[in-house]
Formats: structure tokens, C-alpha cells, sequence
């Protein structure tokens, strides 16, 4: 324990600062009083004692003893108001003894003069008075009245101890009465301030935005409003970088971008409405790491001023807000309205197509999209192969979508054969590659998309497991679009002549790979074989084109033909495209004859079609037909004559097992 | 998704896989990944991103390859996916992601710390919508073979 603490243990009995400042001064008044009087006292005592003067000595001692006592109990009971009555008691004996008696050398008159102070500010102004003017009543009485015993003062000694008594009292009143005043004064002082920051700090800890000051360090200010720690999810921000805190929850760009966008704030000449404006922390994505390793993100929105106090110091006021609800729901109904647009569109696209046909789409989708896997797992170093293999399946699978009218996907898939084809010709980069494969991956959340709609539209249909499946309905009608599609497009009308077709010949496991190889003859019969109306009128052949397709079983095989009375293929067309391609440059292809040249048709790259378009022209259709139809064990042969049209015949071996009724 | 965001993990990892194994893997050519899909993989270190583009990055490892990478590294040998093994994918992921980062700074983007999920086909929980894409990127190197997977999907 320091002196300093013994001293302040003693003045104060051991109270400290635990009181009200009035009782406090009090206390350490009286404290201090009764130090000084026994210092005085026990010199006084001394002192009479070596005069021998016993009485003075007797009461100076007494006096010392009683105030040794009072001490003693001011420290045990801390109670002041008893104390300081036995204190002023104790007083008006010893002075009235010094004040009559004179004391030595009539010095004690001088004591006297001290009583006023002492008693009006330890028993406050009303017993004060009381207690001052029974004193000096009781001193006039005894040195005016000449039997009482008392010094022998002159008569003129007598008025101005009085006088300078009552001119005492007279200024320690008035001390008073200013001294509570101005208490009082403080008191209400402290109280307002003690209620504002009550308000203050009620306002800090309820409100719900972040409050906080920044000053030029950029750091945050001590005094901020509980929220903060909320928002920021910092357990103490107080006098932290604000850059720090954001580190790590919002991008490094955003930060330094935010610094020197702060430090703006520092230079008076910056206007501060412009400032506002080009505010980077307008609306902040605040990613907080959770203890799994993900992140909880949170929208912000800071809005910041700047602050200048007297001394002329600029500080940045900032608020920050959670805006996290508003925003993701803003963000959820404009996902939510993309969404359901698209929904409603695929939806509206496939509401009309027979939901046993989509299934058999997605199914046969996910089977391509399995084989691009395949081809890409594969990882045939050369990329070009790698493309020229999975773009059959692209194709297949945009071939369908077509059918079904599913022209987003369409739309993506041709893209990518545009990509394909365009980096066919090159040398391809990883980069190249891994382009095309995000590409791709859209195409396969697009058709899951594809897939969900479709669940939400067969739930209002006839569940697919128990429909009948009629296959030559589906197999003709895809057949039917495929034209429909095709000659509308181009103008051209079409009839599709099916008497003595029967798609129960075509197995299961077949019944793909046949309409695939349908659908793309039908195609090209549409776009290069059937003339428009007024080619056929010319050539007296009747406005619209006929294709035919028959069937028929014989033995070890069935046979499918294809027919159309278009124009035929143009061989000459043929050989001027060949002469053009690179991979021919080295045939002779003016010797060529018909069959020969037929059977570049089949080349993988080669179309005779002008331009592409997404129906039609794409060069890969007949190669893929016939990669598709060996695949099966099947056969193609083609005969075409001028202006009469041509045939294609498919033959498919029969499965020895396959039993199937004709 | 989009290149520019998988191209900084790609070198990233290829180059972490330099300086500590001194092999530099070969890319092989990406394919697609369903979410659902099963996986050979026995570890794997997710790093988490968020902001204009969300979703996660994977490396995924075969047992043998973890084991075999931490051997090195830790100087004994390694027979199970312990903790030593966690603990070294984790701080080699780590790296990547921290190198990856400077090469993404240009984007708004946060990348989280990695967290490591083990056990055979164990789940990945990959962020974002239900019709996430995804795609892997084999890497080969003479010790093993492990892949990154990504499942981005833009915001806005």
C-alpha cells in the first residue's frame, strides 16, 4: 500500500470515492479538521504542560482524547452527520474555554473566529447558524457579565471580538449559501450529462444500423452502436483498420478501391455530394466464413460523411445497414421471373409434344450426353479427333431438339457445331477445348431444366408408364414434323406417303438409330431432292413433292425405303464440290461416275448445301446416318435419276431371336 | 461459368504441384460431371467462392495419390488418410487457392479456406442451384492422377 493510498484511506475513512462528492468533501474536511486539531491540540497540551498550566493543559488533552475517539468512530460507523455535531460540540467547548478564557496571551479570542467556517460547512447553513450564534451568545454573555468568569478584555477588545465574529459568520453564510448554489448547480449538470449519455448509449445499443466514426488511419472509432459488431460480425471493431475487417469478406479490388475512395473524405476540397455518388461501398457483398468452410454472405449498404469537429480534425461518419433481405428478395423474384419464363417457354414448347417422345428425348439426350463423356474421358490427345467424334452426338441431340421445337437448346447446341466446325480447321488449345466443355455443361443444366419442366407438365398428364406406347404414331409423326418444319421453311409443300410402312418392324434397341437415319433423309429430301411448287408445275410434275417410305420383312432382313420425287441428286454438284474440298484434291474426280460419286455424300465434311442454317445443310447428316446405321449392322444404298427423284434403301439384319410379330 | 475464373486454379495447381513434388501433371481433356454422379475419389479440398461468379473449386485425390503425396512431404511413410494427410492436402490446397487468388484479383470474387471432406464416393455439396454444371479436369502426373472439378454459375 503507497503512502499516497494511506493517506487517502485515512482522510477519507476508508470510503475512497464510493460517496457523493458532497458527503465525501464532508468527510475529508472533518478528517482532515480533526488531524490538524489534534496536531494543535497535543502541541497545546505540550506546551501547557511546560508552563505548568494544568487547566489549559486538562482541557487541550480532553479535547484531544474526545477527538482521538471521534476519529476512531468516523472510521468504524462512516456516519458523518453524528460525527460532525460531536465534532462542532466539541469545538464550542474548547473554543467558548479559549474564546472566554483568552488562552495564552488572549490568542485563543483568534480561535474563536474559525468556529463559523467549521460548524456552517460540516452541519450545513441552518444548524450551523444555530450552533455559531449559541456560541457567541454564550461568549458575549460570559465577557459582559461580570460575575461569570471570563479574561478581563477592554471593552473595545470585547466589541471587536465580536464584531470580527459575527463579520465571519456573516462570509462563511455567504460561502455557503454560493457554495450549495453552484452544488447544486453541478449537480444538475452531472445529471443532464449523465442522462444524455444514458439516451446516448441507449441509442448505440437499440439501434439497429451501424454507427461508427473513422478518422484518419482509417480506423474505427471506440465508441460505435452495438449493431456493429452484428453486422460486421467482428467481435470488437473499436479501434481496428477498417480495411482489415473488410479483408477476406469482400474482394481485394473493392478494398483499394475503398481506400482511396476513404482517404477522398480527408481532403476538405472534395465535394461531398460527389463523393456520395461514387460511393464503392453503396451496396457491399459481405462474405463471412462460416466454421464448415463456406461462406455466409450478406449485402451491406455504408453510407458515409464526412464530420469536422473544432479543432478543425476531419472524421468519416459511417451507417451501415443489413440490406441482405430486401436485396436477395429482389434478387429471388427477378430469378424467379427468369426462371419461370424460361420454364413457361420450354414449357409451351413441349406442352404439345407427346410426353412419351420427351422422355424418349431426354433419355436418348442423356445417352449422347454419356457418349460425348465417354469420348471426352477418353482424352484422345489429338483434340480435332476428339471434337469430330462427340460432334455426331451433338448433332443427334440437336437433330431431336429440332423435332421438339426446343429452340433454346437448338440454339445452344448449334452454336457449339459452329464452334466445332470453326475450330475444326485449326490447331486447338487446351483453352479451346475447356471453352467448348463449359459451353457444353450449359447444355447439360439446360436440359435437366428441360427435365424438371417436363416432370412439372407430365404430372398434369397421363403418367408415362401407363400410356400405350403406339409406336407408329410417334415414329411417323416425328417423320411429319421433320417435313412440316423443313418445307415450311423453305416454302415447299410436301406430302408424306406411308401405305405400307409398319414401325413395328423397327426393334427397340433399333427404333432410335431408324428414325434418327428417317428424320435426316427426311431432311435433305425436303431441302436438296423436292423442288418448290413452281419447279414441279414447270416440269409437270405436280405442286407438291411426295416422299414415300415402305417396309417389309424378308427372311434374314427387313428393308426400309425411303423415296422422293424431287430432282434427284445432283451429281455434277457434287463433283464442283468435291473439286473444292481438300480431302479429294488428289482424286480424279472428273472420271468419277454416278456411283462414285454418290458415295462421296457419305464423306464425314461434306454438304452440298450453299449456306448453313439450323434445319438444314449441316454437313455431317449423311455420314452420321451411315456411321449410325453399321453401328447396327445395317445397310444403305441410294439410286437417283434427274428430275425423277431418288431412293434409299435400309436394310437391317434381323435378330435371330427377335420374334416379332409383322 | 466461364474460362477466365478456371484458368488461375489450373496453373495454380500445376505449378504448387512443381514446387513441391518437382513433377509438373499433364491436363487432360475436361469432360462433364452430374452432380449426383458417383466419384472414385477418397479426399477432397473444396475452396468455396462467392460474388460475381458462385459456386466451388474441388481437387479431388485417390488414396493412394494422398498417402504417396503426404509420404514425401512428411518424411515417413503414410498408409492411411490420417491426420497428417488432412493437414497436408489441406495447407497444398491452400496454396493454390492463395496462388489462384492473384491471378483472379482483377475479378470480384472471394475465395474461402479450403475444408477437406474424405471417405469413399463421399458427397460433395456443390453451392448454388439444383442445375448447377459442372466439369472435371483430369490431371496426370507420373505418381497418380487427381482432378479439379468446378461448378461455377455467374451472378446478375
Amino acid at each position: 500500500m503507497s503512502a499516497k493510498k494511506i493517506a487517502l484511506s485515512i482522510i477519507t475513512s476508508g470510503t475512497y470515492d464510493t460517496l457523493s462528492l458532497e458527503d465525501r468533501s464532508r468527510l475529508i474536511f472533518l478528517n482532515s479538521l480533526i488531524i490538524i486539531s489534534e496536531i494543535i491540540l497535543l502541541m497545546f497540551s505540550l506546551s501547557a504542560l511546560r508552563e505548568m498550566n494544568l487547566v489549559l493543559f486538562i482541557v487541550n488533552s480532553s479535547a484531544f482524547t474526545f477527538i482521538f475517539a471521534l476519529f476512531v468512530f468516523l472510521r468504524i460507523t462512516k456516519k458523518i452527520t453524528p460525527a460532525s455535531h460531536v465534532f462542532s460540540i466539541i469545538g464550542f467547548f474548547l473554543f467558548f474555554y479559549l474564546g472566554t478564557s483568552g488562552g495564552s496571551d488572549n490568542s485563543g479570542t483568534l480561535w474563536i473566529l474559525s468556529y463559523p467556517l467549521i460548524c456552517i460547512f460540516l452541519l450545513r447553513l441552518k444548524t450551523g447558524i444555530i450552533y455559531t450564534l449559541t456560541f457567541i451568545f454564550g461568549v458575549s454573555l460570559f465577557i459582559f457579565i461580570p460575575f461569570l468568569p471570563s479574561a478581563d478584555y477592554s471593552l473595545s477588545f470585547k466589541m471587536r471580538i465580536i464584531g470580527s465574529y459575527i463579520l465571519m459568520l456573516g462570509f462563511s453564510v455567504m460561502y455557503e449559501i454560493t457554495r450549495e448554489g453552484m452544488h447544486k448547480k453541478l449537480e444538475q449538470t452531472t445529471l443532464d450529462l449523465l442522462n444524455e449519455k444514458k439516451q446516448r448509449d441507449n441509442l448505440f445499443n437499440n439501434v439497429r444500423e451501424g454507427i461508427f466514426l473513422l478518422d484518419k488511419d482509417l480506423r474505427v472509432n471506440e465508441s460505435y452502436s452495438r449493431a456493429l459488431e452484428v453486422l460486421l460480425s467482428e467481435d470488437k471493431p473499436g479501434n481496428q483498420s477498417f480495411l482489415e475487417i473488410l479483408k477476406e469478406k469482400v474482394p481485394k479490388k473493392l478494398i483499394s478501391a475503398t481506400k482511396d475512395y476513404l482517404n477522398m473524405f480527408f481532403d476538405p476540397a472534395r465535394d461531398e455530394e460527389l463523393l456520395e455518388e461514387i460511393n464503392p461501398l453503396k451496396r457491399v457483398e459481405y462474405n463471412v466464413l462460416m466454421n464448415d468452410g463456406s461462406f455466409k454472405a450478406k449485402q451491406l449498404e455504408f453510407s458515409l460523411n464526412r464530420i469536422t469537429d473544432e479543432k478543425k480534425n476531419i472524421y468519416i461518419l459511417a451507417t451501415v445497414r443489413d440490406i441482405t433481405e430486401a436485396f436477395e428478395l429482389s434478387k429471388k423474384l427477378k430469378k424467379a421471373r427468369d426462371e419461370t419464363n424460361r420454364q413457361m417457354e420450354t414449357i409451351s414448347q413441349i406442352i404439345n409434344v407427346n410426353p412419351v417422345l420427351l422422355d424418349d428425348f431426354i433419355k436418348e439426350t442423356e445417352i449422347e450426353l454419356g457418349d460425348i463423356n465417354k469420348i471426352l474421358k477418353a482424352d484422345n490427345k489429338n483434340y480435332v479427333n476428339t471434337l469430330a467424334n462427340i460432334y455426331p452426338s451433338i448433332h443427334a441431340i440437336k437433330g431431336n431438339a429440332i423435332l421438339l421445337g426446343l429452340s433454346n437448346l437448338v440454339k445452344k447446341l448449334h452454336e457449339i457445331e459452329e464452334e466445332i466446325d470453326k475450330l475444326g480447321k485449326e490447331n486447338l488449345s487446351f483453352n479451346d477445348i475447356l471453352q467448348l466443355i463449359i459451353k457444353l455443361s450449359d447444355v447439360q443444366s439446360e436440359i435437366s431444366m428441360i427435365r424438371e419442366s417436363i416432370q412439372k407438365v407430365v404430372s398434369f398428364q397421363v403418367n408415362i408408364e401407363f400410356m400405350q406406347r403406339n409406336k407408329t404414331d410417334l415414329f411417323i409423326n416425328a417423320i411429319k414434323r421433320v417435313i412440316e418444319k423443313t418445307s415450311a421453311a423453305q416454302g415447299k409443300e410436301v406430302e408424306l406417303i406411308k401405305d405400307n410402312f409398319d414401325s413395328n418392324l423397327i426393334s427397340d434397341e433399333n427404333m432410335k438409330v431408324i428414325r434418327d437415319v428417317f428424320i435426316q433423309l427426311a431432311r435433305n429430301a425436303v431441302s436438296h431432292g423436292i423442288e418448290s411448287p413452281g419447279d414441279r408445275v414447270v416440269k409437270n410434275k405436280g405442286k407438291k413433292g411426295k416422299i414415300y417410305i415402305r417396309s417389309d420383312r424378308k427372311g434374314e432382313s427387313t428393308v426400309f425405303k425411303f423415296i422422293d420425287d424431287g430432282k434427284g441428286i445432283d451429281l455434277e454438284k457434287i463433283r464442283e464440290k468435291a473439286k473444292s474440298h481438300k480431302d479429294f484434291s488428289l482424286l480424279d474426280l472428273d472420271g468419277f461416275d454416278s456411283r462414285k460419286l454418290l458415295k462421296l455424300i457419305f464423306h464425314p465434311g461434306f454438304s452440298t448445301a450453299d449456306s448453313t442454317s439450323i434445319s438444314f445443310g449441316r454437313g455431317i447428316g449423311m455420314n452420321l446416318i451411315l456411321s449410325k446405321l453399321k453401328s447396327i449392322g445395317g445397310k444403305l444404298k441410294v439410286q437417283t435419276a434427274p428430275d425423277k427423284g431418288s431412293e434409299f434403301t435400309i436394310i437391317i439384319p434381323n435378330k435371330k431371336t427377335n420374334n416379332r410379330k409383322g | 461459368m466461364e474460362i477466365k475464373y478456371i484458368n488461375p486454379f489450373i496453373e495454380a495447381t500445376k505449378g504448387v504441384f512443381f514446387n513441391f513434388f518437382n513433377k509438373t501433371p499433364d491436363v487432360k481433356t475436361p469432360y462433364l460431371i452430374r452432380k449426383e454422379e458417383p466419384h472414385k475419389w477418397d479426399i477432397s479440398a473444396i475452396i468455396g467462392i462467392a460474388g460475381e461468379a458462385r459456386g466451388a473449386v474441388v481437387l479431388s485425390f485417390s488414396k493412394f495419390l494422398a498417402t504417396y503425396l503426404t509420404s514425401i512431404l512428411v518424411d515417413r511413410e503414410v498408409k492411411e488418410i490420417d491426420d497428417d494427410v488432412v493437414d497436408t492436402l489441406g495447407e497444398m490446397v491452400n496454396i493454390i487457392a492463395g496462388n489462384a487468388k492473384k491471378g483472379l484479383e482483377e475479378y470480384m470474387l472471394v475465395i474461402s479456406l479450403p475444408s477437406i471432406v474424405t471417405g469413399i464416393n463421399h458427397e460433395i455439396r456443390w453451392p448454388g442451384s439444383r442445375n448447377i454444371s459442372i466439369i472435371g479436369i483430369p490431371f496426370h502426373s507420373s505418381c497418380g492422377e487427381f482432378t479439379l472439378s468446378v461448378g461455377l454459375e455467374n451472378i446478375i
